[in-house]
């Protein structure tokens, strides 16, 4: 191919003597970025983008490294760029190696990209999914972040949430639990919960095969989701499918097996133990003690395991390890006339409890998910494409007939020697407290199942509109999503028996064998319609002025069981201009609303829109030249979003049935019906004015990158119901539009990298900073300052500021105390905040951390031959943990319940100096464990998250056996945590009785021919 | 030119087609919930619906088995913080009220969220039945069954709180300015006499209420409970006799002075209550009545209870600890042995009195017959056993897996099924006794001895004592000496409620009303503990816990909460 040379050079004038310039209000921005003239002579670039088997690769990134201009190849591959002579293009596409291209004067031959294979992901400059539509980087205003499927598939977990910790700058992951198929973890973008949007659809499913994403993005500011109008307030996760290219077939395939191991649990006391201080503490309380001596030395020998009983239950029902198993199969390719990606996923993963043989039927927690996916794009002619996308799932669940939950509560309420698991004659144990067998609860209460399916069916049709205006489209789009979720339970109940203390061959019963009972139940119901029609219009004007319009109109229809419709309903647009691909301005805007609003359900519209400017300062004449900066961009954004939380119908004041009344001498029932919560007919959406402002660049030909941004949002009208909420008006309060938060912070990421072909490496750090204050709460009346919820972070945590623990009676004396408590030594010291010599409400003031969180990762990746290792480190800072109840304080559920290993170390005299907990007691004790400070633990920690080696043979190797790939691979999930010493090994994600978040050690092996 | 048509039609076409889907023809609103329209509805000649929302009125009529601190499954008594008893299970929040933890934050049973929801919907419902088309008379009763609840709940508020914001025919909004104070106590008993006097003959007859309908209304509980408001009016701490040195606050909790014409007034409600005729004392036989009244439902002795469903659920909570399946059994309350020794024996002479025939040997044997129907002792028959509360006994073993047993070597009886003989428990009727007949004549006992008509005062309690089986004796004054004084006989009159009334919610009130609580419930609760030595028994009694009583504790503290948002509310003193 020859490159043509213009006939005349091209001169860039000031954009604002420029006499074709239409636009005067722009004109007040350009006047303060532009630059002075620069003269180069400029040609346009023609080539192609090859795959290695010289298919075109349409979408590639061509970014022009010293000017900074970027674009998009053609779906035939072709691309036309501006450039001078001796000026390096890099090209870019998913999946390949960048390729370098420097312009000369010769022929130009087409550029032939190499797969990438190594799965260290260096610098991406694919295009920024936005709501909607995508945009190159460097036009991109809104504040936004990304992760890459090579990064996604390195962690061996079933939802794709729990791949986002520590990867991206103001993401908050946090993971409740990490039970079989449950171990997704929580989003928390800026403080707010964000919608998941799967190829340009609101969806909220996270749970598909990880290997068929190509990117996630999240769109944290008003530019990003403006367009989702009543949906936008919380930011968004942009899920992108993969989609086939113009490539020869590449078939992969995956299998992985993986060991999971749970993270820290609490430690239970020996039944020793356990007896000894209960007897301390019914000693404590003034009640003489309830296990004798010989008690003691029974549970100290294990002479008689069934009388004196020591057992731990969590060893007992529960194995030390369980697996996780998974196999992947997909295909893509296409040619011009159709592309594909189509996947098959398996996973089985297992639960940790103990089975039995002489059960026909699985006891144990499990999870299998089916999942297929078939993305097929179809070029009907040059000008009209289609699309099909579908994903259908097939999830089941299994469970102990008791459930999972009641089990792992049961195992932090039941004491070590509260029953033997087994009589002498072989039955169940129990006791009058403890009726319930943990045991019998885990094999022997049948089990129960859930089957989820759903279809999510996503289909488009686009025509390009070139003869009317050359860039205009227009594209219809319709999705359907149809889910179900049954409950079958085949679960029993069972007896226990308890041997009499004077005759141990006879037994009292309680409760019955009962035989198992089968049903089923339908427990979710959801379907829902998505109808979008959106015309967009993409040119650049001379090069130089390039305009970017959309406008949608969209429908969604959700039903959830029998509920009537929710409806979300209207359009959105975006308007985007640059000059030259240096001044950047983007307005965004959603107007819509749904039917939950008076009168009638009545469809309430908001308009939301939002602006965004950007400059990208490495193409003003005093950066060009810079052999320092490669990129620079400064941009901002502000604008205002919704969210629509009206709830059902909460606007029509019901009367509902109530609690059964009873009449006649025969007691029976009557049907109730009372007014319900009042209703608020003046609800409105929720709304959020936010303010973006960021920087970022490269320097150093790209190596070091780096972004810092800043963020000042402000919720208001938030649904709350008022802090002067009287019982006095004799019914639950409405919500109300009347809160109001800020949440602002800083988010900075780093990185270097470095490649050359058979050797790269990467790192880079993220880190982030939440802050947030109650601006408007309602607020009650409030004696003093600090007990003032208004100013203060949103959810502070209150109560009184312990001062230690009561040392000697002499420490007492004259000390403030609990009104109406009188304390012992080794109770806990509260400080008298009002110094009016009791403790009591007016001495509740914040707790806990008051700090803004913080939270941050790391990536480190490097690869060199058949070799990859990559590892992401996370953690958080400013988090503490209020430890509390029957999982950590001794004795509570009314005095049957369990104690732990730091129990041990409480106050007694003589270890008064030391103690960490106060003396013991049996069930409540007001003082000591009222809300305080003294139960805050620090929940900062750090994780190695994630880290992985791989080997990919040598071509050399597997060449002959028509093998493209083979990766061997071996990764970890939660591999090492630092916490704080203060949780006694419990975890800092999951301290009470939930399901224990999993350690993972998986390996793979991955195919592609 | 064309690019703006075209635009401009596929703009429309959007609209349209957005527009036209919103006009179809569907639900827009949930059609299936029922708003104010239809709960009172003209159409609705039956008043169905309407009185679907007066049965929910009905739920908050006060109930009292296991309630305090009912949240996390079975509650106690709230008699366990009288000094009749203790919770068996320690560092239960009912003992608050006698370990001095009663703060602003801390108090069990605020009662003051549930009597304001009890008052606005008996407001909704008498300010809207008017528009249903139902008989009128069954619109009166139904008015008049609304207005009762509503002035029981002010009731109910007022013995714990004195003078508490009355609202009226008021209903509420969010708009209203809900700053609003308290009225006086005057005020407030004055409101609760006068409703009383205004539905009373607007409500149903006894006779006319059918036992399909039974536990409705009847006049009598209006009369009932004007004579239980008029005599905590003119009891001590009220009459005048307030600790309060605020006269604002003296104002709110009760009268300013004394007087002692209050006590006619009940007298004047107890004999107006008589004229109703229909109550009495069941004419069966002795003995039996006692424990049948209160697991029989229909009962000429009941004037109002608060119906529940047939259940097993006291015997299972109350029983004795030694039962398995399905007669297993917690044994939550342990009577103390002072409320035992205050039976007298079948004499009707108090335990200490000479010739009482009692005997610390065999403690349980000739005592009041009620005392068998009150308490489980040791060796009471219960489920074709004997109970068993000695050291070591199966309904007090001491051993670490029965780690709740009875603290007081007592468990309480009252209420639960007549089960001596039984193998296991059936449903049994535990209706929660609001008023009886036995109280209306201990008030008027009370009111007569005060005003100084001391014989007058011995009839009545006459007529509870023969009932109760104790001994009409030689003079046929059941235990009463010849010549009582009335210093003597309000003792006689107070022990007496004490028995009649145990674990009916009276006690707690009545040591507070007579200012006796600083007495009584200050000092050491006793159990006792029976060691069985060679099938000889042996009773020591001994401390359990010490009661502490503050006299801010006469008046229950406003909830803090409420104080904080309703700046209007004047705390009580001492608060």
């Amino acid at each position: 191919m020859k490159i043509s040379l213009p006939k005349k050079a091209l001169t860039f004038p000031c954009p604002c003597r420029s006499e074709k310039f239409k636009l005067p209000w722009l004109l007040a921005l350009l006047l303060m970025v532009c630059g002075p003239a620069f003269g180069q002579t400029l040609k346009t670039f023609k080539s192609k983008v090859l795959s290695p088997i010289k298919f075109p690769v349409g979408g590639a990134s061509v970014q022009n490294l010293k000017r900074g201009a970027s674009i998009y190849s053609a779906a035939d591959g072709s691309f036309t760029i501006q450039a001078a002579t001796g000026d390096s293009l890099m090209v870019t596409a998913m999946g390949y190696n960048a390729a370098y291209q420097v312009v000369s004067e010769t022929e130009q031959p087409n550029i032939v990209l190499s797969v990438n294979d190594a799965i260290v992901q260096v610098q991406s400059v694919a295009p920024v999914q936005r709501m909607y539509t995508s945009v190159p980087p460097s036009l991109n205003v809104a504040s936004t972040g990304a992760v890459y499927n090579a990064d996604i598939n390195k962690t061996p977990t079933v939802t794709f949430r729990n791949t986002l910790a520590g990867r991206l700058a103001g993401l908050y992951m946090f993971q409740g639990g990490g039970g079989p198929g449950g171990d997704g973890a929580s989003f928390n973008l800026r403080g707010q919960a964000p919608v998941v949007v799967v190829d340009g659809v609101v969806a909220n499913i996270t749970q598909f095969d990880l290997e068929e994403i190509e990117s996630i993005t999240v769109l944290k500011d008003a530019v990003g989701t403006a367009m989702l109008g009543v949906r936008g307030s919380g930011g968004a996760i942009v899920v992108t499918t993969r989609k086939g290219k113009v490539d020869k077939q590449v078939v992969s395939f995956t299998a992985q097996t993986a060991t999971q191991k749970s993270m820290g649990f609490p430690q239970t006391l020996g039944a020793y133990d356990y007896a000894t201080l209960y007897n301390e503490a019914l000693k404590n309380d003034g009640i003489a003690p309830l296990y004798s001596a010989a008690d003691l030395e029974g549970y100290k020998n294990h002479t008689d395991p069934v009388k004196y009983p020591d057992v731990n239950w969590r060893d007992l029902v529960t194995n030390k390890s369980s697996s996780l198993r998974r196999y992947t199969l997909s295909a893509t390719g296409g040619n011009k006339f159709a592309r594909y990606f189509v996947a098959m996923e398996h996973l089985n993963q297992d639960g940790f409890f103990k089975t039995v043989d002489s059960n026909s039927y699985n006891t144990n927690n499990n999870y299998k998910s089916y999942l297929i996916r078939s993305n097929v794009d179809v070029s009907i002619t040059p000008k009209l494409s289609t699309g099909i996308y579908l994903l259908g799932r097939i999830l089941n669940g299994n469970e102990p007939g008791a459930t999972t939950g009641t089990i792992l509560s049961n195992l932090l309420n039941t004491p070590n020697n509260a029953y033997s698991p087994i009589n002498a004659n072989g039955t169940f144990g129990g006791t009058q407290q403890f009726q319930n067998n943990i045991l019998a609860q885990t094999i022997g209460s049948g089990y129960r199942q859930n089957y989820k399916r759903d279809m999510l069916v996503n289909i488009y049709l686009k025509r390009t509109l070139d003869e009317i205006a050359p860039g205009l489209w227009i594209q219809v789009k319709a999705a359907y999503n149809a889910s179900l979720s049954e409950n079958v339970t085949r679960n029993k109940t069972f007896a226990v028996y308890q041997p009499s203390a004077t005759t141990p061959t006879t037994y009292t019963m309680y409760g019955t064998n009962g035989t198992q009972a089968n049903g089923n139940a339908i427990e979710n119901q959801t379907r829902s319609d998505y109808e979008e029609l959106s015309i967009g219009y993409d040119r650049t004007f001379n090069q130089k002025h390039g305009f970017n319009a959309l406008v949608i109109a969209n429908r969604d229809n959700a039903v959830s069981n029998s509920d009537l419709p929710y409806t979300i309903s209207g359009g959105a647009a975006r308007v985007a201009y640059n000059y030259k691909g240096k001044y950047v301005i983007e307005a965004t805007a959603g107007m819509n609303g749904s039917n939950r609003y008076p009168n009638n359900g009545a469809t309430k519209m908001g308009f939301f829109p939002a602006v965004g400017l950007g400059w990208n300062l490495e193409q003003e004449s005093f950066l060009q030249k810079s052999k320092v900066v490669s990129r620079l961009k400064i941009f901002g954004s502000y604008g205002r979003t919704g969210n629509d939380n009206a709830g059902y119908f909460t606007y029509i004041q019901r009367f509902f049935d109530a609690s059964t009344a009873y009449f006649g001498t025969g007691a029976s029932g009557n049907t109730t019906i009372t007014e319900q919560p009042l209703a608020d007919s003046n609800i409105t959406f929720e709304k959020a004015i936010k303010m973006n402002l960021g920087i970022n660049g490269a320097l150093l030909n790209n190596h070091l990158s780096f972004g810092v941004e800043y963020f000042r949002n402000k919720y208001y009208d938030l649904r709350m119901q008022r802090g002067r909420n009287s019982a006095m008006l004799g019914n639950d309060w409405p919500d109300e539009n009347i809160g109001q938060n800020r949440y602002s912070g800083w988010e900075g990421t780093i990185g270097w990298q470095k490649s050359n072909s058979r050797f790269q490496y990467y790192i880079s750090a993220n880190i982030s900073l939440l802050k947030s204050e109650v601006l408007f709460v309602d607020e009650v009346f409030r004696q003093y300052d600090w007990m003032k919820r208004t100013g203060k972070q949103v959810g502070q945590l209150f109560g009184y500021v312990a001062d230690g623990l009561f040392q000697s009676q002499a420490d007492i004396t004259g000390k403030a105390t609990l009104d109406g408590y009188t304390p012992q030594p080794g109770d806990i010291k509260y400080k008298d905040l009002n110094s009016d010599g009791i403790i009591n409400q007016f001495d509740i003031a914040p707790i806990g951390n008051t700090k803004p969180l913080i939270h941050y990762g790391l990536t480190v990746g490097t690869s060199y031959r058949g070799f990859d290792v990559s590892a992401l480190l996370q953690g958080v800072q400013n988090r503490f943990i209020y430890l509390s109840g029957g999982s950590y304080w001794a004795f509570q559920n009314g005095g049957f319940g369990q104690a732990y290993k730091e129990n041990l170390n409480r106050w007694t005299p003589e270890t008064a100096a030391t103690a960490t907990y106060p003396r013991l007691n049996v069930g409540v004790n007001n003082n000591n464990q009222a809300t305080s400070s003294y139960w805050i633990k620090s929940g900062n920690y750090f994780r190695l998250k994630n880290a992985e080696i791989g080997y990919s043979l040598p071509a050399s190797l597997i060449g002959r056996i028509k093998v493209q790939t083979i990766r061997i691979f071996i990764n970890g999930y939660n591999l090492l945590t630092k916490a704080s010493s203060s949780l006694q090994g419990r975890d800092p994600e999951v301290f009470g009785n939930s399901y224990p978040v999993q350690k993972l050690y998986n390996f793979g092996i991955n195919i592609k021919f | 030119m064309k690019k703006y048509i075209f635009i401009s039609t596929i703009v429309f076409v959007m609209v349209s087609v957005i527009s036209f889907t919103s006009c179809r023809k569907v639900e827009r609103e949930p059609k299936d919930w029922f708003g104010a329209n239809l709960v009172f509805d003209s159409l609705d000649r039956n008043g169905i619906v309407a009185g679907f929302n007066l049965n929910d009125i009905y739920n908050y009529l006060p109930g009292g088995f296991n309630r305090i601190n009912n949240s996390a499954g079975a509650g106690d008594f709230l008699d366990a913080a009288s000094g009749d008893a203790v919770p068996s299970r320690t560092n239960a929040p009912v003992e608050y009220y006698t370990n001095g933890r009663i703060n602003v934050l801390n108090n069990p049973d605020p009662y003051w969220a549930n009597s304001y929801y009890g008052i606005r919907k008996s407001t909704i419902f008498i300010n809207n039945i008017g528009v249903v088309p139902i008989d009128s008379l069954t619109k009166r009763y139904w008015k008049a069954e609304a207005r009762f609840i509503r002035t029981m709940l002010y009731f109910e508020l007022l013995k714990r709180y004195g003078g508490i914001p009355l609202l009226g025919e008021t209903i509420l909004t969010t708009t209203d300015d809900l700053q609003i104070p308290r009225n006086t106590f005057a005020q407030c008993v004055d409101y609760i006499v006068s409703e009383c006097n205004a539905v009373k003959d607007s409500l149903r007859k006894e006779s006319d209420i059918t036992d399909a309908i039974w536990g409705r209304i009847p006049r009598g509980a209006a009369v009932a409970l004007k004579c239980r408001v008029l005599l905590y009016a003119a009891s001590p701490l009220f009459n005048g006799g307030g600790f309060e040195t605020d006269a604002t606050k003296k104002a709110l909790t009760g009268y300013l002075t004394a007087d002692a014409s209050r006590w006619q007034k009940v007298i004047d409600a107890a004999d107006e209550f008589k004229l109703l005729g229909y109550y009495g004392f069941n004419p069966t036989s002795v003995g039996t009545t006692f424990a049948g009244l209160f697991v029989t439902k229909r009962n000429i002795e009941v004037i109002l209870q608060k119906q529940s469903a047939n259940s097993t659920t006291l015997e299972n909570t109350q029983a004795p600890v030694g039962y398995g399946a399905p007669a297993a059994s917690q044994g939550l309350t342990s009577p103390t042995q002072n409320f035992v020794d205050a039976f007298p024996t079948v004499t009707g002479l108090g335990i200490s009195e000479p010739g009482s025939g009692y005997n610390a040997a065999t403690p349980y044997t000739n005592r009041d017959p009620r005392l068998a129907v009150t308490v489980f002792y040791n060796g009471l028959k219960w489920l074709n056993d004997t109970t068993r509360t000695y050291e070591g006994g199966k309904d007090k073993p001491n051993i670490s897996t029965v780690p709740v047993q009875t603290r007081t070597g007592y468990y309480l009886r009252k209420f639960l099924g007549n089960y001596p003989s039984g193998t296991t428990y059936s449903s049994t009727s535990h209706n929660y006794i609001i008023f009886r007949y036995a109280e209306i004549i201990l008030n008027q006992a009370e009111a007569l001895n005060e005003v100084g008509r001391v014989e007058d005062a011995v009839t009545q309690i006459k007529l509870i004592r023969a009932r109760a089986g104790i001994t009409a004796g030689a003079t046929s004054r059941y235990g009463i000496k010849v010549g009582i004084n009335q210093a003597e006989m309000r003792e006689i009159i107070r022990n007496e409620r004490r028995i009649e009334l145990a674990f009916e919610e009276h006690r707690f009130w009545d040591i507070r009303r007579w200012k006796i609580a600083d007495q009584v419930l200050n000092g050491p609760l006793n159990g006792v503990k029976i060691v069985r030595t060679n099938f000889v028994l042996t009773y020591t009694p001994f401390v359990v816990t010490n009661a502490v009583f503050q006299n801010r504790l006469y008046h229950m503290p406003l909830p803090y909460d409420e104080t904080t948002k309703n700046l209007a509310l004047i705390q009580n003193e001492g608060w």
